[in-house]
């Protein structure tokens, strides 16, 4: 288990350290210390446009910021018991890969970072740190993380959220996101959000066939089902509205997001995710 | 159409219970796999699920009911070798007609054959000849219906051609096999047509076991007491001798007590089975529960 780790740490690090200038901080453009509002000028970014604060006015407003690049990130690992569960790698092993490949850039890039574990609670937080030992910690913590029989409360995380991290910080949210109404609206707004989405093929399209005894990994629950094509085909279509239903959520609150699969690459699908 | 309905052996019905338990705690111990999200499983698979079930349940509940063996009891049946058969000797001559005789003894014949339930009747009839109107049957509609069509004068007026009708109803048991045969011959005159000797109709009665019980109607003068009382007396039955309707109803009264029959023995319920019928809908079941189960 500990050269698993080490070697995902390995790889991680490989990935983020060989690329060079290329760093995910740098992808958000100009920093996300927030100074002011002021009028829009010829010559301004159209992208700074702060709409709120125009449809307010009635003027067009845009964000300033300071070129202050020192950034308060911030990784969470939604531990849900259903991560403990992967064909060609585990959901939980994929997870703990991306937040070490995130980890590493953000020290690398000289920034703040701190981690939490949640799922009904939290479980284990990291206060922040621009040291590498950090990196080790949290994937540490998230790789050995006992995740079955632990489900995710996302209204008790975006409440955790807003009484702990009163600062804007760029946040992380690596998980599975099972759920029927997940709602990260009350966060979206004051922190830039990442929403990381592991998952493994097999889990969204079950095609087996036969008797089998699906046990959930939430309350080791039983469950008889017989497993046809009928069956996968309606599982199937219903996650797909559900994961409509989630992405659309994530759009419409501007929250950035994308699916990790287990047999993916990590760090060539962090970057598509992260540059959009 | 459901009324007689009932389950040969319907303990077995408690099978279900054992059934039921077993549904519940006794369950196959199946692959048994870790999957993220059985919530949404379960609601994708709920249909296919519930239809399985209820399949396998209404598979063995009509199972269980063909094994408790449907059945329907019909009406009591006597075996056809073994009641008793009575033949009705009536005279149909002239003189029955004073009075209004023939029409109540035809009355009183009638009631009589309503208690006969269970035994073969035929009826002869005599006056200038004799002839046999039915012969032994069970069909006591057609026996009525024969009788109310009945008479005087039907087979002449004149003369009373006892010991043939005699004679020629102890035929009727020529092929029977059963255990009591009785004639009833009822009367209100004398021989006069000479065709058949007294002997030989007594002998054939004689021959084939017939008891015959005589009734003599009207005045003691009509009729030959002595020659009724004889055949009687040697074929084993009995003389009755009637001047009223009452003492008339009374003789056949007294006749159905005395051979009242043990028929009891002879009885048996019909059954109809019905199993086969949940048990073929359970196997298509059968069939059905294992088609869905290995469906592609």
């Amino acid at each position: 288990m500990e050269a698993r780790l080490q070697e995902i740490l390995i790889r991680a690090k490989k990935d983020v350290f060989s690329s060079s200038g290329d760093t995910l901080t740098k992808l958000k453009g100009d920093g996300l210390d927030f100074r002011e509002i002021k009028e829009y000028e010829f010559g301004d970014d159209v992208k700074k446009i702060n709409w709120k604060a125009t449809a307010k006015t009635g003027a067009t407003k845009v964000n300033i910021f300071n070129i202050d690049r020192e950034l308060n990130i911030l990784i969470i690992f939604l531990a849900s018991g259903s991560l403990h569960f992967g064909t060609m790698r585990l959901k939980q092993e994929v997870a703990t890969e991306t937040i070490a490949t995130l980890a590493y850039s953000s020290i690398k890039n000289n920034n703040r970072l701190s981690s939490l574990i949640f799922s009904t609670k939290e479980e284990k937080f990291i206060p922040p740190s621009k040291q590498l030992g950090a990196v080790y910690q949290i994937s540490e913590a998230v790789f050995s993380e006992d995740c079955l029989k632990k489900e995710v409360d996302y209204n008790k995380l975006c409440e955790y959220i807003n009484t702990v991290f009163k600062e804007r910080s760029l946040i992380f949210l690596v998980g599975d996101f099972y759920g029927d109404n997940i709602d990260l609206s009350s966060i979206a707004y004051k922190h830039e959000l990442y929403a990381l989405v592991v998952r493994d093929r097999f889990e969204e399209n079950p095609q087996i066939r036969g008797d089998f005894e699906f046990v959930s990994p939430i309350d080791f629950s039983h469950t008889e089902v017989t497993m046809n094509s009928q069956s996968a085909n309606e599982y199937a279509k219903l996650l797909k509205a559900q994961d409509n239903a989630l992405f659309e959520h994530f759009s419409k609150h501007g929250i950035a997001s994308g699916k990790i699969y287990t047999d993916e690459d990590v760090y060539l699908r962090l970057t598509q995710i992260i540059k959009g | 159409m459901f009324h007689n309905f009932t389950f040969e052996y319907p303990y077995l019905l408690l099978l279900t219970v054992p059934f039921l338990l077993c549904l519940k705690l006794c369950k196959p111990k199946k692959l048994a796999l870790l999957f993220p999200n059985v919530k949404l499983l379960k609601k994708a698979t709920r249909r296919s699920r519930l239809t399985l079930t209820l399949l396998k349940f209404f598979m063995v509940l009509l199972t269980i009911i063909a094994l408790a063996s449907p059945i329907k009891q019909d009406e009591i049946v006597n075996k056809e070798d073994k009641g008793y058969e009575i033949s009705l000797i009536l005279d149909a001559s002239g003189s029955m007609q004073q009075n209004n005789k023939f029409g109540i003894v035809k009355a009183i014949v009638s009631q009589f054959i309503d208690q006969r339930v269970h035994d073969k009747i035929g009826l002869s009839i005599f006056a200038d000849f004799a002839y046999v109107a039915i012969p032994l049957t069970y069909d006591k509609k057609s026996i009525k219906r024969l009788l109310s069509r009945l008479e005087v004068g039907i087979a002449g007026v004149n003369r009373t051609a006892l010991y043939e009708a005699l004679f020629l109803s102890s035929n009727l048991f020529k092929s029977s096999n059963a255990k009591e045969k009785i004639a009833i011959l009822l009367t209100d005159g004398i021989d006069n047509t000479n065709t058949i000797p007294l002997d030989v109709a007594i002998n054939t009665a004689k021959k084939y076991g017939i008891k015959v019980y005589t009734i003599g109607i009207g005045a003691p003068g009509d009729y030959n007491p002595e020659v009724l009382q004889k055949i009687a007396k040697e074929t084993g039955g009995k003389f009755f001798s009637a001047n009223s309707v009452q003492k008339l109803q009374e003789v056949y009264r007294t006749i159905d007590k005395l051979e009242k029959s043990e028929i009891k023995s002879n009885k048996y319920i019909k059954k109809s089975y019905y199993f086969a019928y949940p048990l073929t809908v359970a196997m298509l079941f059968l069939l059905l529960y294992f088609y869905l189960l290995n469906k592609e």
